[in-house]
């Protein structure tokens, strides 16, 4: 039977299971781009649509906040009928676009965690003998499925909605910086202080996630070893004894997880606090600027739409940097 | 809390508004607050600031409660639970569950299909009650602050559901047929793995990849539909909540040009309906994620519901060690409506040996299946010691009854584990003792560790004959009165067979035995030989009785060249049939 001892954390000899200290590996993000090469096609104009959607949803924010801080506060009826005309317009098109980049997205994670098994498989058939005496059938399994899953989803969401985040981000930090630059001043003083939250999540975070990989693939080891026995099993009586020995696995495991998600349970809220630091900052000091002339009232509702704006993402963000870990833990194994 | 922040900005906005232009209309405190007159302007900012951090403080630890609660929820109750229960069902289910479901199928339902059985109550359950809660709250704050506003803007809402149950129409069977497929690619690869040394010596490596692939390209096609159809109802539940959007600054624009409400308050309105909108658009990955959670449900639930076929007697007969007397009176059993066994009756007396000929699916497999109740008969009656197996516990059966299957199915573990398979707290004594009969003990004492020796994958640190030799002890190991010997030489090469069989003779010494081989140096050593064809008894003697008869027996001494009829039985007897 497999070992009954199940550790919580891997031992760093075993080496599907050397647990790192890095973030995001720049070597390992290399040979994921690579695996989108054949399909560059589909990659490159999926840029282009990335591009073009970061552009869009800031530009959606600020014409809702542009047409009530013109018109509507102005009382211009056809003005509010023309502006709400082009944000139709520019709905639509976002929506087309987002439709696209969704659908190119997808296909293009899905074709090369295709690739990713078909070479898998291959090498695995090339191994000698010696490899499959060391490594179990379910961890081999574990690598095919769960593994290369998580870099699917990777490749799927994480660069592609991170970089329509981030842009948004940086445009709407461009139009607060137009609007008001010492309003401006005031949000960047958050780039510290997120920096800083996510150096102390980076290592926390990505140790969570290999671990869970790592136990996630000895549960499947495990399943894949009585359930290939389970004739002798049976035979033997040995029933009970296994369910033991699979509850100790399954409750380590589940304690990985828990670890993980806790986490990620102070790590978001965290991100989101800051939004709403920014926006009592910006009525505090905004409000005060407006009276004496330093902003105007149109300009401040701008900026209250675009303070929503940037730090929107950030919690978006802050998930997309977890899931981007999963997937770095996922692609560690599967190489 | 979102609304927190959202209408205290839109009271900042209309707060200072007002302070600039006293026509404005005067900001309206919540709860009817009114503040005292010494209340500068900067002071009402400075206690708005504080009540938008206070709302935020408090979502911060709401948030971090709920995701810990949600967390503690689904990965330390529902889902262990759930493939504990699953695991300890799988272990329970009958011989016939196993020969229906490939292994890598089953792996995949515990480990896939259980992690989207868990996205059904965080990623549905949860998450919907979060998003149906947080737009009843939305929905009532905008009802409360305007009603004709907030149904305008919603006017489109209806379409979402539209949407949705065309989307969920579609995607359900999708999503089964994707867990088929994917199903058929682990499938292709765990056959491919665990046949790997056969693949290696015969070179057809190629063709096993060219399987693999062209499963893995099932499971690509498959999903690039899905991910099409995904892809098209995301965006569209995303234009509907714009579009609401839009309405809103129309119908909104109005109110304020008429002076029916504040210019903060169409800003807490968009905004509200923005966060609306925002929540609305997750329904779309609620529905998605419902649909895949229901196809790994219902793969889950499969195994739930599927049959435990031999079942525990309510009052089974008090244990005793049983004496070894087999009968199979008229004994039917059939797969799936094929006869294999048809109306077999067999008497073996307590330690006689019989030896088992037949060709493939003649049944001489399942008729040793049926002796520690892998099966049961479908017709006719299986008797030990003159009672029906069915009125043993099924625990103590076994456990008086020494199985070795075709392959030696070792796990990763010592060799003294293994041995102790089903009597974990054996003494070394009775390993050893057990190990020495089935002529064992020796290659394990020469081994570095000796019976702590620890097996790797498919034990293939030992020889096939090594393999099989610690399969017979751990049979062997609580000398069991009945021994089932399933073709245990049919792995292995010519050398090895010899010394298996050796083991053999010493483990069938006293033991009703039952054993299938199409080997005659292995049947001979048998009291008695039946020939099976066709799931009936077609010829029964001794070894030199069946070779003197024209019959299958002696045609396969012929075909496999060994007529070497001197060679003495064990002992002697004779089985009725």
């Amino acid at each position: 039977m497999i070992s009954q001892r199940q550790p919580k954390a891997p031992r760093r000899s075993d080496r599907s299971s050397s647990i790192g200290r890095r973030g995001l590996d720049r070597q390992m993000i290399g040979r994921l781009v690579a695996y989108t090469r054949p399909y560059a096609a589909t990659r490159n104009w999926l840029v282009v649509l990335v591009i073009i959607r970061a552009v869009q949803l800031p530009l959606v924010t600020w014409t809702i906040a542009r047409i009530i801080s013109g018109p509507i506060a102005g009382l211009d009826a056809r003005g509010t009928i023309a502006g709400v005309l082009g944000l139709l317009a520019l709905i639509i098109t976002t929506e087309i676009i987002f439709m696209y980049r969704m659908r190119l997205a997808l296909k293009l994670g899905e074709s090369v965690v295709f690739d990713m098994r078909s070479q898998l498989y291959a090498h695995m058939l090339r191994l000698p003998m010696s490899f499959f005496g060391k490594m179990p059938l379910g961890m081999l399994i574990s690598r095919i499925t769960s593994d290369v899953d998580v870099i699917r989803i990777g490749i799927q969401d994480v660069v592609f909605v991170s970089t329509v985040q981030f842009g948004s981000m940086l445009i709407a930090a461009a139009m607060m910086l137009y609007y008001n630059w010492r309003l401006f001043l005031v949000a960047v003083l958050f780039v510290p202080i997120l920096w800083t939250l996510l150096r102390y999540f980076r290592t926390r975070l990505s140790n969570a996630s290999r671990i869970v990989q790592e136990t996630y693939s000895r549960l499947t080891a495990a399943l894949a070893e009585y359930v290939n026995g389970v004739r002798v099993i049976q035979a033997f009586c040995r029933q009970a004894h296994n369910d033991k020995a699979f509850l100790d696995q399954i409750s380590s495991h589940a304690q990985n997880n828990f670890r993980g998600a806790r986490y990620s349970a102070v790590f978001v809220p965290l991100l989101e606090l800051n939004g709403q630091l920014l926006l009592a900052l910006v009525v505090v000091i905004g409000g005060y600027q407006s009276l004496h002339g330093g902003i105007s009232l149109e300009a401040l509702i701008q900026f209250l739409f675009l303070s929503e704006l940037f730090f929107g993402p950030v919690p978006v963000l802050g998930r997309q940097y977890n899931q981007a870990l999963t997937a770095m833990a996922g692609a560690e194994r599967v190489f | 809390m979102t609304l927190g922040g959202l209408s205290f900005s839109g009271l900042a906005i209309d707060v200072i508004r007002h302070a600039l232009d006293r026509t404005a209309r005067i900001p309206n405190w919540p709860l009817g607050l009114e503040l005292p007159h010494q209340f500068t302007l900067l002071a009402q900012l400075l206690l708005i600031a504080l009540a938008i951090l206070v709302t935020a403080g408090l979502g911060a630890i709401f948030n971090y409660a709920y995701s810990v609660t949600v967390a503690r929820l689904v990965h330390l109750e529902i889902v262990p639970n759930l493939r504990a229960e699953l695991f300890t069902r799988l272990q329970r289910l009958s011989f016939r569950f196993f020969d229906r479901n490939s292994n890598g199928a089953i792996v995949n339902r515990v480990t896939v299909d259980v992690q989207m059985l868990r996205s059904f109550v965080d990623g549905v359950i949860i998450q919907g009650a979060v998003l149906l809660l947080s737009l009843g709250v939305f929905l009532a704050y905008m009802l409360n602050k305007h009603v004709k506003l907030t149904l305008v803007s919603l006017s489109l809402t209806p379409l979402l559901y539209v949407a949705t149950r065309l989307f969920s129409r579609w995607a359900q069977p999708a999503y089964r047929e994707g867990r088929r497929l994917s199903d058929g690619m682990v499938r292709a690869m765990t056959e491919g793995i665990e046949g790997i040394q056969v693949t290696k010596v015969f070179g057809r490596a190629h063709d096993q990849f060219l399987l693999f692939d062209k499963r893995n390209r099932d499971v690509r096609e498959q999903q690039l539909k899905i991910f099409k159809q995904v892809s098209r109802f995301s965006p569209t539940v995303d234009l509907l909540n714009q579009l609401n959007v839009a309405v809103l600054l129309v119908y909104g624009g109005a109110l304020v040009a008429q002076g029916s409400i504040s210019l903060g308050d169409l800003v807490v309105f968009v905004g509200m309906l923005r966060q609306f909108a925002a929540r609305a658009s997750g329904m779309a990955d609620i529905v998605n994620t419902l649909q895949q959670s229901m196809t790994g449900a219902r793969r889950v639930f499969e195994i739930f519901d599927s049959p435990v076929e031999v079942k525990n007697p309510v009052h089974p007969v008090k244990s005793r060690r049983l004496a070894g007397k087999i009968s199979f009176e008229d004994v039917h059993f059939g797969y799936n409506g094929d006869s294999v066994l048809k109306g077999l009756s067999l008497q073996l007396r307590p330690g006689q040996s019989v030896g088992i000929l037949g060709a493939t699916g003649s049944g001489k497999s399942t008729l040793l299946s049926l002796v520690p109740r892998f099966y049961d008969p479908t017709q006719g009656r299986l008797a030990i010691d003159d009672i029906d197996v069915r009125s043993f516990d099924i625990d103590d059966l076994r456990r008086q009854i020494g199985v070795v299957f075709q392959e030696s199915l070792l796990f990763r573990d010592s060799i003294a584990n293994n041995i102790t398979l089903g009597h974990p707290g054996s003494s070394r004594e009775q390993i050893e003792r057990a190990a020495k009969t089935a002529g064992a003990h020796r290659f394990i004492s020469e081994l570095p560790s000796g019976y702590d020796t620890i097996l790797e994958e498919g034990a293939v640190n030992l020889s096939g004959g090594q393999r099989q030799r610690i399969a017979i002890a751990r049979a062997l190991l609580l000398e069991p009165p009945i021994l089932i010997l399933d073709d245990p030489t049919t792995a292995i090469d010519a050398i090895t067979e010899a010394e298996v069989l050796d083991a053999v003779d010493g483990a069938m010494v006293g033991r009703t035995t039952l054993l299938v081989s199409n080997r005659l140096s292995a049947l001979r050593r048998a009291d008695t030989i039946l020939v099976l064809d066709g799931g009936r008894i077609v010829e029964q003697g001794t070894h030199i009785q069946l070779l003197g008869r024209e019959g299958i027996y002696s045609r396969t001494a012929q075909l496999l060249g060994s007529v070497d009829a001197d060679i003495p039985c064990l002992t002697s007897g004779g089985a009725s049939a």
